[in-house]
């Protein structure tokens, strides 16, 4: 007679554990971890605040004068995906200076927030991802809650989420992290480490040397890349999302780089010691990227080059025409909006009605009154 | 049927889970052990780990991880240990959830729930009433209900609301009142003022544990939202006196 087999109990959780860390000889009293490292270099500095005669200032210590490593080539990307990329980037960084142009001509109401030097990291994360995509430390549960979403409706998906060197010291962060790793969700973190949490250099966030050790923390892989380097970010993203997809959890990718403006427009980061910026001007992503392409790969002449830039001017020049003619939102519409009032929304589930269990116990348990209570 | 308000509460979520695959429940020990004052006791044997989620120590992720599943249409029940701990998840809550419609035209349909009030020998931070920091808050709906009937019914209408609720559990009225509760489907809105008793002199608006200690003509709002309560109906604008109980709190 055939043996019934039980159904195993399916785990909420995950006892994952990092996939670098061996097995220990019963001897050894020490256990070691290892954190993938992308990066062709392996820079050392840091950033102390010293006296100065009547003021106080950031110095730099550690080597800076390195030569600029070549591009990594990527393992996935083709050539027309490495030149839409670029072009993403360049749209970037020629949207930013467009903000502040306007910005300077009196017309952006509110501040604007630059992501200079930074544009690898940003454009070819994104490009691995098909699927939910943000940018706060608070909003990393929530990413995580994504996922289980999904999850619950039947879907394992890869959700992404930036934070900074500074945003990743929040609570918030720790707790989200830790919960997606412990119910195994598709969350790729990225924490973009550009050195500068505002006017605080990441030397005074955190004491650990590199944030991707953080993810041992959580149980989860980490990996090290270059953030001005369009190809190793694109492949540490790609292999996270495939991994989130594949149902094993969320990643950790730190990514190196300087933010080479102010927090915001009104901030002249005159705190960052100059060697710091000589250091990665030499490194600007848009820079390597278009050496990459046209020198090294050959993969885009001179001529093909020029039209690209053209193209995005002109792409630019007719958003920002539409920006400027438009019209500025009516005061009224501030107001309202707050509630989700009757036949407002129809809220469906976005991946598919979650299966359920149906079959009912045949006696619910008793209920023990609670020790509270008593 | 007789039920205690937190047997009104259980078989309200109960119902809303067996309804509507999209509501799940997600809180600290509120799986096998069946939660700490045993709200969900039964509800992994019935609907599975899957739907009923045990959680680290950790409030802004139980709250931010049920905004994320709302955004995906799914109807969380997030439950609080306690609600003093609501300080945990403030800004989760605040910044996160209830600014979602208002700036990002996304309804965060969930409803975070626990017990709160006093009278238990609790302490300081197991006895707390919060519920003024969220009725403050723009774009939250906040509930207190005072009777086991109203409880299964608001409960119900907090989780089919596309805004996110605020559900205030009176641990004193857990097990020491109990209301004859119909076995099916009902609903009591949300918003929505009940006279208790008629009167003259003026009105005295009370909610939750208040109304065990309301005197006079007594009105039993169900829940805080409508302070907005004095509504197009009320007999304050009639009288022109009201007086609101809460949950007595004492200045020394």
């Amino acid at each position: 007679m055939a043996k019934k087999h039980k159904p195993k109990a399916k785990h909420s959780g995950s006892n994952h554990r990092p996939h670098s860390a061996p097995k220990g000889r019963a001897a050894s009293t020490t256990r070691t971890y290892s954190i993938l490292d992308y990066r062709l270099e392996k820079p050392s500095f840091h950033l102390r605040q010293v006296r100065d005669g009547d003021t106080v200032r950031y110095e730099v210590t550690g080597t800076l004068d390195g030569a600029v490593p070549p591009i990594r080539d990527s393992k996935y990307l083709s050539k027309q995906q490495c030149i839409e990329i670029y072009r993403w980037m360049l749209l970037n960084r020629k949207m930013e200076a467009a903000l502040e142009n306007l910005y300077k001509q009196g017309k952006v109401v509110g501040g604007v927030y630059f992501g200079l030097g930074q544009e690898a990291c940003s454009c070819a994360s994104a490009y691995a991802l098909v699927a939910p995509i943000s940018t706060l430390g608070d909003l990393i549960p929530v990413l995580a809650g994504v996922a289980l979403g999904a999850r619950l409706q039947g879907k394992n998906i890869a959700v992404m989420t930036y934070i900074g060197d500074g945003g990743q010291s929040t609570g918030v962060t720790y707790e989200g992290l830790n919960f997606a790793a412990v119910q195994n969700l598709g969350l790729v973190l990225f924490v973009e480490n550009n050195l500068w949490g505002y006017s605080t250099p990441a030397d005074m966030q955190f004491r650990v040397e590199d944030l991707a050790e953080r993810a041992i923390a959580y149980g989860i892989p980490g990996v090290i890349a270059d953030g001005t380097d369009a190809c190793q970010i694109y492949d540490a993203a790609h292999e996270a999302c495939e991994r989130a997809r594949r149902g094993e959890g969320p990643t950790l990718i730190e990514a190196k780089m300087m933010r080479m403006k102010g927090h915001a427009i009104h901030d002249a980061a005159e705190y960052v010691p100059k060697p710091l910026f000589e250091y990665w001007k030499k490194r600007d992503p848009i820079a390597r990227f278009d050496n990459y392409l046209v020198n090294v790969k050959k993969w885009l002449t001179r001529a093909e080059h020029e039209k690209l830039v053209a193209e995005v001017d002109a792409q630019l020049e007719a958003d920002r025409e539409f920006a400027v003619a438009s019209p500025m939102p009516k005061p009224e519409t501030a107001a309202g909006g707050t509630c989700c009032e009757p036949g407002c929304h129809d809220i469906k589930p976005k991946y598919g009605v979650p299966k359920v269990r149906t079959e009912k116990v045949s006696s619910a348990r008793r209920a023990q009154a609670a020790l509270h209570l008593k | 049927m007789h039920l205690t308000y937190l047997e009104a509460i259980r078989q309200g979520i109960w119902e809303e889970m067996e309804r509507d695959p999209t509501v799940f429940c997600i809180g600290e020990d509120i799986g096998i052990y069946g939660g700490a004052f045993k709200v969900t006791d039964g509800f992994i044997d019935r609907f599975g780990p899957e739907r009923v989620i045990d959680t680290p120590i950790a409030e802004s992720a139980i709250v931010g991880a049920a905004f994320g599943a709302a955004l995906t249409g799914m109807r969380p029940v997030a439950e609080f240990q306690f609600m003093d701990f609501i300080g945990c998840a403030f800004n989760q809550i605040t910044n996160m959830v209830a600014k979602a419609h208002y700036r990002w035209g996304a309804p965060a349909p969930l409803v975070v729930r626990g017990p709160s009030g006093g009278n238990v020998h609790g302490g300081p931070f197991h006895s707390q009433n919060p519920e003024m920091y969220f009725v403050h808050t723009p774009g939250l709906k906040v509930v207190c209900p005072a009777t086991a009937y109203d409880a299964k019914g608001l409960i119900k209408s907090a989780i089919r609301d596309n805004n996110p609720v605020i559900f205030f559990e009176h641990k004193y009225l857990y097990r020491r009142i109990k209301d004859d509760v119909p076995a099916d489907d009902y609903i009591v809105p949300l918003g929505e003022a009940r006279v208790a008793r008629a009167g003259h002199a003026g009105s005295v608006l009370a909610a939750a544990g208040g109304i065990l200690s309301a005197q006079g003509q007594r009105r039993n709002p169900g829940n805080a939202k409508a302070l907005g309560l004095l509504a197009a109906n009320s007999e304050p604008r009639a009288s022109g006196h009201a007086t609101l109980v809460l949950s007595p709190y004492s200045r020394v």
